[in-house]
């Protein structure tokens, strides 16, 4: 998707779906999985993950695990009690989002 | 299977974004782990490709959005380092040594009998203490590694004990008993500051594995 615009908005309600199903994720593991469960369609790139991800452990919905693999430190991120509740909220408000934009861009024929 | 980056590629990296601006180890830890992921997925994909060749390519399509937005979350952090200094304010340990602290002035004038002035040593003493600890041991204990919310914490407790003093110089100098007991409120915050920054050195040490 050409335009990271329109999926910014979402980005952290599909970060805390995705952490609802996988338990505990890294950064990257995060882009990788949206790429391939999007087929490559939806790259979310550094830049935008990040504070997302930093601004949702502020606020509280996730909590954070170190580890150490290959040489290196990973940050694993986990959501929080109030991180699942808040993702069914968001998630409910994303999908009435879309049926909203739904629409918009495709109108249903009224009758009569 | 899968090429391991090495202890120097990892090092490189480190040493590459912290002369790019990224001064905060805790937030440099998850950019170098995003780095490596991907300079190791594209020398899978590509073995005949070196970790140098794949470093300059990653830099050049994707510094400018690792870069992108590293502060953005500053506000929220503080509000969180805020509601944790608050929160810390009724903490056991913290309300023991806030007691204790009383109990000591007490027994000092009421037994030994120190003069006023003195007392008001003895707190300052106490005061001035709490807030060397509570704003630049952390910054001393760490100072090879930068790390955002210690420095952020520090701001902090800097900028409510300019506020509080402000305060103290307009309104409570000359009257001892008032002049008391705002130096006592005084501690009573700084304690709670102390407290925040030990537990935040606690868990960077455990947690990031620094030293």
């Amino acid at each position: 998707m050409s335009n990271s615009k329109l999926y910014k908005g979402s980005l952290s309600t599909i970060i805390l779906k995705l952490l609802a199903e996988n338990n505990k994720m890294y950064g990257y593991e995060i882009t990788q999985k949206v790429k391939e469960l999007t087929q490559g369609e939806l790259n979310i790139t550094e830049g935008a993950l990040y504070p997302a991800l930093h601004k949702l452990e502020a606020e509280g919905f996730l909590e954070v695990e170190m580890q150490r693999v290959d040489n290196r430190l990973r940050k694993y991120y986990k959501l929080t009690q109030a991180g699942t509740k808040e993702k069914v909220s968001r998630i409910e408000e994303l999908e009435r989002f879309i049926e909203t934009i739904q629409g918009i861009v495709n109108p249903k024929p009224s009758l009569g | 299977m899968k090429q391991q980056l090495t202890k120097e590629e990892i090092q490189f990296i480190d040493t590459y974004l912290k002369k790019s601006g990224v001064e905060f180890i805790d937030v440099r830890i998850e950019m170098i782990d995003h780095v490596a992921s991907e300079i190791e997925n594209r020398l899978e994909e590509n073995s005949t490709s070196s970790f140098y060749d794949e470093f300059k390519l990653y830099m050049i399509q994707h510094k400018k959005s690792l870069l992108k937005n590293i502060n953005k979350y500053r506000f929220t952090l503080c509000s969180k380092i805020l509601k944790q200094f608050i929160k810390n304010l009724f903490e056991n340990t913290v309300l023991i040594c806030f007691t204790l602290l009383i109990i000591k002035g007490l027994v000092l004038n009421s037994i030994i009998a120190i003069s006023i002035e003195d007392l008001k040593l003895y707190f300052i003493f106490i005061l001035g203490s709490s807030i060397f600890l509570s704003t630049l041991f952390p910054l001393i204990w760490f100072r090879n590694q930068q790390i955002s919310v210690m420095k952020l914490a520090a701001v902090v407790c800097y900028f409510i004990n300019y506020v509080l003093f402000r305060l103290i110089a307009t309104l409570v100098d000359t009257n001892f008993i008032y002049y008391s007991i705002f130096i006592l409120l005084i501690s009573w915050v700084n304690i709670s500051f102390v407290y925040t920054q030990v537990e935040y050195v606690k868990l960077y040490k455990n947690k990031f594995q620094l030293s």
